[in-house]
């Protein structure tokens, strides 16, 4: 059948080109198939965003039920026309479908055994266990309840949304509760920020198309005159609104005022409100982590047990304790460090820090903390209030010794302390520090320390890229003892320039590898993991420390430590000295700063190598100059096309259809009258085939293939200007807009070309 | 004018839903919440703004070319919309509540930012009659459909549409037979046109039309002395029973009737002949003789008003019409009453010295039963003049009066 003939049947159809004809004839929607389309698309974003979000394991449901919920609601809303008897119907499956699914009972097929009741009292009886368990204040792991309730949310969500849109009435509130329930699902589970923004871009493109249907079906109806280009043009605004909107969402992506947030967090009721969710809700899965947290300063009472690096800290110049150091042993003079620390990480992953399992240990008030001997250290006392929120975490410099009362430590599996919890804000510590000379450094040796700790801290993942090793070797070349390589690695690092502002790193890659090689800036957290994993390529043991730097006491001998001290750093283990603190991140004061004690290692003195070139092999310069120059060539291209367009005289753009005609080898010429070249394009045009599934997508999307019209148009067009006084036309009344005429002109040379083909 | 406005949410849960996103980017900040209330939140706000903005500067005004035109004329009707914000009125939906036929304007347009358009609507007028271009309304909104906004003015304007005038028609109009030295009753200032001597003025004589110069030659007041026409004041008088009608719209009796009283009456005027009606309709119109422009409009606003709703029969027209008649004066029937009872009436009219003659329209040709041919003989017979008038007579040349083109839509 031909393309352009849409409502002439013809004999000797095949199947595909009749059910194709048919369905274009008789289903037609009212709201059209683009708006059928997105509201697919966008249920099925919600099922993936839900499902992503792996809250319980039969959460896999979710998106198959959303296609059932809109599939009924699209019957619904075509067949019946009582909206109480159809919201019947809604709500009742609503329930029914997600409690099958739930008791699973759902007939599995002939060979399998039908449902059983077994299945249903199970179900039943996880439900009532939940309630009570509840009713007994107890925490209760069974999601059953929370697992019903999400799917009949879901279902009825999307049952309003499917009705609102079918029936064309306002679905803009279902979309915005679907936007609710899709921020729900990001901020609690691990949904991807990209289904978030397809999910608006489809809700806007769905909200444009329906309100244009609307606007189409009500001036159809009341006999109101409107032009076809007022749905471009809406649809041209809309598009930009969107893409501006896009843009300044990805600006402000991570905007936010964390002290607003920390107030609501504070908030009884809220803390409240969430111990009464953790109860009842204890066994649904949330991949939430606090941003805050991630970056190993935040203010929740809970300590991550990953540390990913990514977004930038934001940290606030509010206090968050105070300090006052004592030396209990006058005779040495210590070299104080650095940190406050309160957490070590030993496991590097490749997109951060882990720990292993800990061995929880309660210390009473005063007992001695074990801690391994050591040369060169001497204890100091330090009186710490804690005033910023109710965290347990407990802060000291050095390794703690002793606490006026009672904590709880954690050690991993070689037994290193990782971390000391205590629950007053206010406590007095006892820590050793070390007073380990340079002279003393030097001569450890590697060779002196536990294999099991030497492993432990020279862990590296297997996929470390290759060259972040061979950079390590290069750093350290020349230079023979592990605190000579230490300083290396820690002045090589400190070359690299600080910066808060900068893009995380991309899913799969070595954060390292990425720092050192392509993002060359960053904040403390890059520097210290790229510290110890360049110290282990080399074989010395490190970990990362996390708290917050030290300041010089006030005249009261008292240290006021804020938000914003919070920091990283290297720590590097000697045989017989312990764990020294190394200061990696630029512009931070290194352990040598201001301690004449302590002096730079004559090896260093040549200062460290050059930083390594950013990643810019040939192939990806060349890809990217090719990109480029197809992108500039490709807007020049276009903008002259339009420019040209914009001049375009309506005789020109007939010239140029006659031009095309006789590439296309039609029967036109410059002696006709274009009412005959009008024909011979019409004729030839109708004579066109396409494959039915081609043909059946044209047919959809008319306002693409109508070439028949914009011939129509133009040779009228051309013969009013021509022909009458009319000597110009103004842009309103141009054939056809410029996008559309190049989509349509592309398609007529691809129709070209396959009739060529066809006839070789 | 100004316009009641109206602005319309259609969806006032939408601002809840912002707070909500709003409060949880605030409260538990991610940047899901931030792209939600970003993108979501900022088409809500955004289209409250345009359409805010728009409703504070759109003005709208409407022209008509012409406060009354002929059926088969061009109404045409003029939009002005002028757009002062920076945000285009992506559409705009004007409704005009019009009781002309065939007109009722509703048509949507575009207008960009601090930009004037102009739209012409018009219709082929095709019924006479007195309408009303009643009030109109704008209707416009954001591109989302989150709010609408919508302009009503209340303003009426009044249209007359007048039969249209035929160049030609198949009726001679009766000449009078009344000369000068008549006295008349009502004398208009029509009357006075020709002047052709002086005589002595009379008592009855009115002040303005004493000869001044001859008073004072001959030292006695003198007036002029005016010839009237030829052909003298000639009245149009239509039946307009309602039981006599047959026929519809164009085709009918009543619509015919009224197209020859329209052109005889303006042919009778370009002869500088007084003209007058009678029409005995749902309002009696009733118009005396007069010439000139002022008198040409003032019948074919009768005439445009005239409707045969009534049941008047012939006879009391005629009985009624013989106390307003004046003699010398001529007179032509219009009817379709086949029954002679008015024949003695007419007869009467002939006897007070007015010149009467009859157009008779054929009910047999207009779907009717009654042969109207022996009343025809009848009326000839009494000496008067008689046109038997058939259905293609009248409107196949009103058929012929095509609407001049006339470019409408937007105005460049």
């Amino acid at each position: 059948m031909s393309l352009f003939e849409r409502r002439i049947p013809v004999r000797g159809q095949s199947w595909q080109e009749r059910l194709t004809t048919w369905v274009s004839r008789n289903s037609q929607p009212q709201e059209g198939w683009w708006a059928i389309l997105l509201s697919l698309l966008i249920v099925r974003v919600v099922g993936v965003a839900v499902r992503s979000a792996e809250w319980v394991p039969e959460i896999t449901a979710v998106p198959r039920l959303a296609v059932w919920s809109l599939a009924l609601s699209f019957l619904v809303a075509k067949r019946v026309s009582s909206t109480r008897r159809a919201w019947v119907y809604m709500i009742s499956f609503g329930v029914l479908l997600p409690f099958l699914t739930m008791a699973n009972l759902w007939p599995t097929g002939f060979l399998n055994a039908p449902p059983s009741r077994i299945n249903l009292l199970t179900f039943l009886f996880r439900m009532r266990s939940w309630g009570q368990a509840l009713f007994r204040g107890e925490a209760t792991s069974e999601t059953a309840v929370f697992t019903l309730g999400l799917l009949i949310g879901c279902w009825l969500l999307i049952a309003a949304f499917g009705w609102m849109t079918f029936r064309m009435h306002h679905p803009q509130a279902v979309l915005l509760w679907l936007a609710v329930g899709m921020g729900a699902n990001a901020y609690f589970g691990a949904v991807r920020i990209y289904l978030l923004i397809i999910f608006a871009l489809l809700s806007l493109a769905l909200l444009v198309t329906l309100r244009q249907s609307i606007l189409e079906h009500q001036w159809r109806k009341n006999g109101v005159e409107y032009p076809r280009q007022i749905g471009e043009r809406i649809y041209q605004y809309s598009l930009g609104i969107g893409v501006l909107l896009l843009v300044l969402a990805l600006f402000l992506l991570n905007a936010r005022s964390l002290a607003v947030a920390v107030a609501f967090s504070e908030w009884p009721p809220v803390q409240q409100a969430e111990s009464w969710l953790e109860q009842a809700f204890g066994g649904v899965n949330s991949d939430r982590v606090d941003e805050v947290v991630t970056v190993g300063q935040g203010f929740a009472s809970v300590l991550p047990r990953s540390y990913l690096l990514g977004n930038a800290p934001e940290l606030y110049e509010n206090v968050v304790m105070t300090a006052r150091v004592e030396r209990l042993d006058d005779a040495a003079e210590p070299r104080l460090p650095l940190h406050w620390r309160s957490t070590s990480y030993d496991i590097y992953t490749g997109a951060g820090w882990a720990r292993g399992d800990e061995t929880e240990r309660a210390i009473p008030a005063g007992v001695q903390i074990a801690q391994p001997s050591l040369q060169s250290t001497v204890p100091i006392s330090q009186s710490i209030s804690w005033v910023h929120d109710n965290r347990t975490l407990r802060y000291s410099l050095g390794a703690p010794l002793s606490y006026e009362d009672d904590v709880t430590t954690y050690r991993n599996n070689s037994d290193e302390l990782m971390w000391v919890g205590g629950e007053l804000p206010k406590y007095t510590a006892v820590s050793q520090v070390s007073t380990a000379t340079v002279e003393q450094l030097r001569v450890a040796s590697v060779a002196e320390i536990n294999p099991g700790l030497l492993k432990r801290y020279t862990q590296l993942p297997s996929d470390l890229p290759s060259r972040v090793t061979e950079l390590a070797e290069e750093i350290v070349a020349g230079y023979d003892t592990p605190y000579a390589q230490a300083k290396a690695i820690e002045q090589f690092v400190r070359q690299y320039p600080y910066s808060l502002d900068v893009a995380p790193p991309p899913e799969g890659r070595d954060v390292v590898d990425f720092f050192l090689f392509d993002l060359q800036s960053g904040y403390c957290d890059y520097y210290a993991t790229s510290m110890v994993v360049l110290a282990r390529s080399v074989g010395l043991p490190a970990r990362m420390g996390t708290g917050f730097v030290t300041h010089t006491p006030d005249e009261n001998g008292v240290q006021t430590i804020f938000q914003i001290d919070g920091h990283s750093w290297a720590e590097v283990y000697f045989a017989g000295y312990g764990w020294i603190e190394f200061e990696p991140t630029s512009g931070f004061l290194s352990p040598d700063d201001g301690f004449t004690a302590v002096a730079t290692p004559d090896e260093a003195e040549s200062g460290p190598i050059a930083l390594p070139e950013q990643d810019r092999s040939l192939f990806v310069l060349l890809r990217n100059a090719g990109l480029s120059l197809l992108g500039l060539f490709g807007i020049g291209r276009f903008g002259l096309a339009w420019l040209r367009f914009r001049r375009l005289s309506i005789g020109a753009e007939y010239g140029q259809l006659l031009n095309l005609g006789t590439r296309l080898g039609l029967a036109v010429s410059e002696t006709q009258t274009p009412f005959e070249m009008e024909t011979v394009w019409i004729r030839w045009l109708n004579a066109q085939r396409m494959h039915p599934v081609v043909q059946f997508w044209i047919r959809l999307n008319g306002w693409l293939i109508d070439f028949r019209e914009y011939v129509q148009r133009l040779v009228r067009g051309y013969v009013a200007v021509s022909y009458s006084a009319e000597k110009s036309l103004s842009d309103g009344k141009r054939p056809l807009p410029f996008w559309k005429l190049v989509a349509i002109r592309t398609l007529v040379l691809a129709l070209s070309k396959t009739q060529t083909m066809t006839k070789n | 004018m100004k316009p009641q406005v109206e602005f319309k949410a259609n969806s006032k849960r939408s601002f809840v839903l912002i707070l909500f996103f709003l409060g949880a980017a605030l409260l538990i900040p991610d940047p899901a919440w931030n792209i939600m209330l970003i993108m979501l939140g900022g088409v809500v706000i955004l289209s409250f703004v345009w359409v805010r903005v728009l409703e504070r500067s759109i003005q709208a005004q409407r022209y008509l070319r012409a406060n009354w035109v002929a059926v088969g004329d061009v109404l045409v009707e003029q939009f002005e919309i002028e757009n002062r914000s920076f945000f285009p009125a992506l559409w705009i939906q004007i409704a005009v509540e019009s009781n002309v036929v065939g007109y009722r304007p509703a048509f949507v347009v575009n207008v960009g930012g601090r930009t004037k358009e102009r739209w012409r609507q018009a219709s082929v007028c095709t019924k006479r009659g007195r309408y009303e271009m009643g009030a109109w309304t704008l209707r416009l909104g954001d591109p989302f459909g989150l709010f609408e906004c919508l302009f009503h003015y209340d303003e009426f304007k009044e249209i007359i549409i007048h039969p249209p005038i035929l160049p030609t028609v198949p009726v001679q109009l009766p000449s009078g037979n009344r000369d000068g030295r008549f006295r008349r009753k009502q004398i208009s200032w029509q009357n006075r046109i020709n002047a052709s001597s002086v005589r002595d003025y009379d008592p009855n004589d009115p002040m303005n039309i004493i000869h001044w110069r001859s008073s004072a030659k001959t030292g006695s007041l003198h007036v002029r002395h005016f010839d009237p026409e030829a052909g003298g004041d000639v009245w149009l008088l239509l039946d307009l029973d309602q039981s006599m009608q047959l026929g519809q719209d164009r085709l009918s009796i009543e619509e015919q009737a009224v197209l020859l009283a329209a052109s005889l009456a303006v042919k009778a005027l370009q002869e500088r002949r007084g003209v007058g009606l009678a029409a005995y309709g749902r309002m009696p119109q009733l118009v005396f003789p007069g010439r000139g422009e002022s008198q040409r409009w003032r019948l074919l606003e009768a005439l445009a008003m005239v409707s045969a709703e009534q049941t008047v029969s012939l006879k009391t027209v005629l009985a009624d019409f013989q106390t307003v008649v004046q003699q010398g004066t001529a007179v032509l029937l219009v009817t379709a009453n086949p029954s002679p009872d008015w024949l003695p009436l007419l007869n009467q009219l002939s006897r007070l010295g007015v010149t009467t003659s009859v157009a008779l329209f054929d009910r047999l040709a207009f779907g009717g039963r009654e042969n109207m041919s022996p009343l025809y003989n009848q009326i000839q017979q009494m000496g008067l003049e008689c046109t038997l008038l058939q259905p293609g007579d009248i409107v196949q040349q009103t058929l012929e009066i095509s609407p001049f083109t006339l470019e409408l839509g937007r105005v460049v």
